[in-house]
C-alpha cells in the first residue's frame, strides 16, 4: 500500500512537474477549467435563463423536426406554448420578478415585452444545432435545451484554443497563456459559452478571425489565411448580427497585413486555396436553394442597421452615457435577462482595471523594450475598436439597449491588450509577480460573481 | 597592474526575474487569498429578511388568544426561500402552561381581505409551548422551506387550541400599516395595524443551495471537480510566471519598421 501511495505520489508530482516546465500542456490546462466552470453553469442555471433561449430553441426545433429542409417555415407555435409551460415550470418569470401568467399565453406572441420571433434570424447556428438534436434523436424539450447548452461549451473550448494561438503569434507563450486564462474565469462569457443561443458560435468565428490575422501578420501563406478569413467571415455573417464588424474587420486586416506585417508566401499555399475554394463552391451549390432568401432575410435582420438615421434616444447624452456603461457591465457579468448583476463596487474595479489597461498599453507602444509588440497592439487594438464601433453603430445610433456579449467575438484581442497593458507598467523584472497578481484579480472576482451573485441567484 | 573584474549582478540582465521562492510564496499568498475568498462565499450567512414590522413606540399588546381568539397576520415575501417567521409574545397572566397553535397559509391577494379560513392553501401547522414561546421576547415559527416564496402571500395564524384565559398571552402589534402589503385580523376581522414579525429566509448560504440542490453524492463530485479546476488553475498559473521569464521570446510578428 505505502508503495502504491508513493508510486502515485511520484507520479503525480513528475506529471504536475512536467505540465509546469514544459508550458506545453498549458492551454489543455485552461480548457478544462473553462470546461469545468462551463459544466457547473449548465448544472446551476435553469432552463430558459439566458438571453433569448426560448426563441433560439423555438427555431432549431421546428428544423429539427423537418423531414425536408424548409427554412422559410420557422415557427411552431404549439412549440411555442410548450416553451412557455417550461418556462413557467421553471421559474422563468419569478426570475423577471413579474408573477407567472395564469393562464400562460399561447404563443410568444402574448409576452411581447420579452419574447420577439426569430423569423429573420441567420441560419449557421440554427441548422448546426438542428443536425446535433436530428442526429442525437433528442426530442424532449428540456433534454434538447440542455443538448445545445453543452454543444455551445464544445464550440467554446476551440474559441480558447485559437484566442492561445492567435495571441501566441502576436505576443508570444507568455501573454498567450495569461490571455486564455482570464478569457477562462470570465464570468460572462462561460455563462454565454454554455448558452442556447448563436453567441457561442459567433464567438469561435471570431476566435478564429484573431487567429488567423495573427497568422496573416506573421508570415503564414497567405492565400489560405486570407480564405480561412473569409469564411470565419461568411460563417460569422450568417450566424448573427453581431458577427456584422467582422465584414469591416476583413477588408481591415490585409491593410494592416500590408503596412505592418509578414506576409508569407502566396504560392506554397495553393493546395489549401484550391481545397479552400472548392469548399466554397461545394456549400454555395448547396446552398443554393435557401441562399438567396437567406441574403433576403439577412437584409431584413439588419435593415435597422442600413438605415443610416439617429434615433431621438441617441440624441440624448444620458443614454450615451447608460449605454456605455451597460455595455461595459454587462460584458463583466449581468446574468439572467440582465437581472442578476455583479456588485457595483465589482464592476467599478473592472472599469478601473480596464482603463488601467488601456493606459498600459499606450505606454507599451512607447516602450522599446516592447516594440516588438507594436505589432500586436495595432492589430488586436484595430480588431476591438471596430467591433465596438460596430455595435455602437448597430444598437446605440438606432437606440437600442447594449448587451456586452456582443463583444465576445474580440475577446481573444481583447485579453491579450488587457494582459500586456496591465503588464506594461511595471519593469520587466516584477512581470512575474503581475500576473500572479492580475490572475489572482481575475480570479477572485469570478469567485465573487458565483458566490455572490450566480449561485445565490440560481440555488 | 591588478586586473579589475567588473562584477556582473544579476538584476543588470534586462530579464532578470525574483527567485524562485518568492514566486513561490506569491503564489501560495494567491492561492490562499482565492480559496479564503471562496470558502467565504460559499458558508457566509446570507439570511434574507422577506417582510417585517417593527416594534416601535406606537406598539401596543393584542391579547384574546386566552379567550379563544385568533390572530392572523398577511404579508407579502419578498425573498425566495422563506423558512422562518418571527413573533414577539408576552405572558402577563397567573399561568404559562397550555399551547399555542400556528399555522401558515398561502392565499391569494382577493383572499387576504377575505374572512379567515376561506379557500387559502395551508401549508403548514405546528404546536409550540406557550412557556417555550413566551420565555424570550422573540419566538422563532419555523417552517419548511418555500423554494419560490418571493411575490406570494401568505397568513400566518396564531391560537390556542385549549383557550385559558387565565394566560393572559398577547402578542405584539404595531398601528398602521408598515409591511405595505400586510394587514392583522382577529377572528377574521381586519385592524388597521399588524403584528410585530418577521419573515425569513435562512437557507441562505450558497453551500446549503449546493447541498440541496446536488444532493450529498453531486455535492461530493463537486468538491472533486472544484478541487481538479483549482489544480489545474495554479498550475496553469504556475506555468504562466515561469513562462514570464522569457515574455517576448517566440513572438513571430515583425519588429518596428
Amino acid at each position: 500500500m505505502r508503495r502504491l501511495v508513493s508510486t502515485l505520489t511520484a507520479y503525480a508530482g513528475s506529471t504536475i512537474a512536467g505540465l509546469v516546465a514544459g508550458g506545453r500542456s498549458l492551454p489543455a490546462l485552461i480548457v478544462l477549467i473553462f470546461v469545468l466552470r462551463g459544466a457547473l453553469a449548465i448544472a446551476v442555471v435553469p432552463p430558459w435563463q439566458h438571453p433569448d433561449e426560448p426563441q433560439h430553441l423555438a427555431l432549431v426545433h421546428v428544423l429539427a423536426s423537418q423531414t425536408e429542409l424548409d427554412l422559410p417555415d420557422r415557427r411552431d407555435v404549439n412549440f411555442e406554448h410548450r416553451i412557455l409551460r417550461s418556462m413557467a415550470a421553471h421559474g422563468w418569470w419569478r426570475h423577471n420578478r413579474e408573477r407567472t401568467p395564469d393562464p400562460v399565453p399561447a404563443s410568444f406572441d402574448g409576452v411581447p415585452d420579452h419574447l420577439s420571433t426569430t423569423v429573420n434570424n441567420p441560419p449557421v447556428y440554427y441548422l448546426l444545432a438542428a443536425a446535433v438534436l436530428t442526429l442525437g434523436g433528442i426530442e424532449d424539450l428540456v433534454t434538447q435545451s440542455y443538448a445545445l447548452r453543452w454543444m455551445a461549451l464544445a464550440l467554446a473550448a476551440p474559441t480558447l484554443l485559437c484566442i492561445w494561438a492567435g495571441t501566441r503569434r502576436l505576443f508570444g507563450p507568455w501573454a498567450a497563456g495569461g490571455a486564455t486564462l482570464l478569457t477562462a474565469v470570465h464570468p460572462q462569457f462561460v455563462l454565454m459559452s454554455t448558452a442556447v443561443n448563436p453567441a457561442a458560435l459567433i464567438n469561435l468565428c471570431g476566435a478564429v478571425f484573431w487567429w488567423q490575422a495573427a497568422r496573416l501578420l506573421t508570415g503564414a501563406p497567405a492565400a489560405a489565411t486570407l480564405a480561412l478569413l473569409t469564411g470565419a467571415t461568411l460563417v460569422g455573417v450568417f450566424t448573427k448580427r453581431s458577427g456584422a464588424p467582422l465584414v469591416l474587420m476583413l477588408a481591415t486586416v490585409p491593410m494592416i497585413a500590408w503596412a505592418r506585417g509578414r506576409i508569407g508566401p502566396w504560392r506554397a499555399s495553393w493546395p489549401a486555396v484550391v481545397g479552400a475554394a472548392g469548399g466554397l463552391v461545394v456549400i454555395g451549390l448547396l446552398a443554393a436553394a435557401w441562399l438567396w432568401p437567406e441574403v433576403e432575410r439577412l437584409g431584413a435582420s439588419w435593415s435597422y442597421g442600413l438605415r443610416f438615421s439617429w434615433a431621438d434616444r441617441a440624441r440624448d447624452w444620458g443614454f450615451l452615457r447608460d449605454f456605455t456603461a451597460g455595455l461595459f457591465d454587462s460584458a463583466w457579468l449581468v446574468a439572467g435577462w440582465l437581472r442578476y448583476p455583479a456588485p457595483s463596487v465589482w464592476l467599478t474595479l473592472m472599469r478601473l482595471l480596464v482603463v488601467v489597461a488601456a493606459g498600459g498599453c499606450l505606454v507599451g507602444l512607447r516602450r522599446p523594450a516592447m516594440a516588438a509588440w507594436r505589432t500586436g497592439f495595432v492589430l488586436a487594438g484595430a480588431l476591438v475598436a471596430l467591433q465596438v464601433a460596430g455595435v455602437y453603430g448597430g444598437l446605440w445610433v438606432n437606440g437600442y439597449g447594449p448587451q456586452g456579449r456582443y463583444l465576445f467575438p474580440v475577446i481573444g484581442p481583447f485579453m491579450a491588450l488587457v494582459w500586456v497593458g496591465m503588464h506594461a507598467w511595471w519593469p520587466r523584472r516584477y512581470w512575474a509577480y503581475v500576473s500572479i497578481g492580475v490572475v489572482a484579480f481575475f480570479v477572485v472576482f469570478d469567485a465573487v460573481g458565483w458566490g455572490h451573485v450566480i449561485l445565490p441567484a440560481y440555488l | 597592474m591588478r586586473a579589475v573584474r567588473k562584477r556582473e549582478t544579476p538584476s543588470a540582465a534586462p530579464h532578470a526575474l525574483a527567485p524562485g521562492r518568492r514566486i513561490g510564496a506569491a503564489l501560495l499568498a494567491a492561492a490562499v487569498i482565492t480559496l479564503a475568498t471562496e470558502t467565504y462565499l460559499v458558508v457566509a450567512d446570507r439570511t434574507v429578511s422577506g417582510a417585517r414590522v417593527p416594534r416601535t413606540d406606537q406598539s401596543f399588546l393584542v391579547e384574546g388568544l386566552g379567550q379563544g381568539h385568533r390572530i392572523s397576520q398577511t404579508f407579502v415575501m419578498r425573498a425566495d426561500g422563506l423558512d422562518e417567521i418571527r413573533l414577539n409574545a408576552v405572558a402577563q397572566g397567573e399561568t404559562d402552561e397550555g399551547e399555542l397553535a400556528l399555522a401558515l397559509y398561502e392565499v391569494t391577494r382577493d383572499q387576504e381581505s377575505a374572512a379567515v379560513g376561506g379557500a387559502e392553501r395551508l401549508l403548514f401547522r405546528d404546536r409550540v409551548a406557550v412557556d417555550t414561546a413566551t420565555r424570550h421576547p422573540t419566538f422563532l415559527f419555523a417552517v419548511p422551506p418555500i423554494d419560490e416564496s418571493a411575490g406570494r402571500s401568505y397568513r400566518v395564524d396564531i391560537w390556542m387550541p385549549e383557550p385559558r384565559p387565565a394566560a393572559g398571552i398577547g402578542l405584539w402589534a404595531t398601528d398602521g400599516r408598515s409591511s405595505e402589503d400586510g394587514s392583522l385580523f382577529i377572528n377574521g376581522l381586519s385592524g388597521y395595524a399588524e403584528l410585530v414579525f418577521e419573515a425569513r429566509a435562512t437557507r441562505a448560504t450558497v453551500w446549503a443551495g449546493l447541498e440541496h440542490r446536488f444532493g450529498g453524492l453531486g455535492l461530493t463530485l463537486l468538491l472533486i471537480l472544484a478541487a481538479v479546476a483549482h489544480a489545474a488553475l495554479f498550475v496553469g498559473l504556475r506555468a504562466v510566471v515561469a513562462s514570464a521569464a522569457v515574455a517576448g521570446v517566440g513572438v513571430l510578428a515583425p519588429g518596428p519598421r
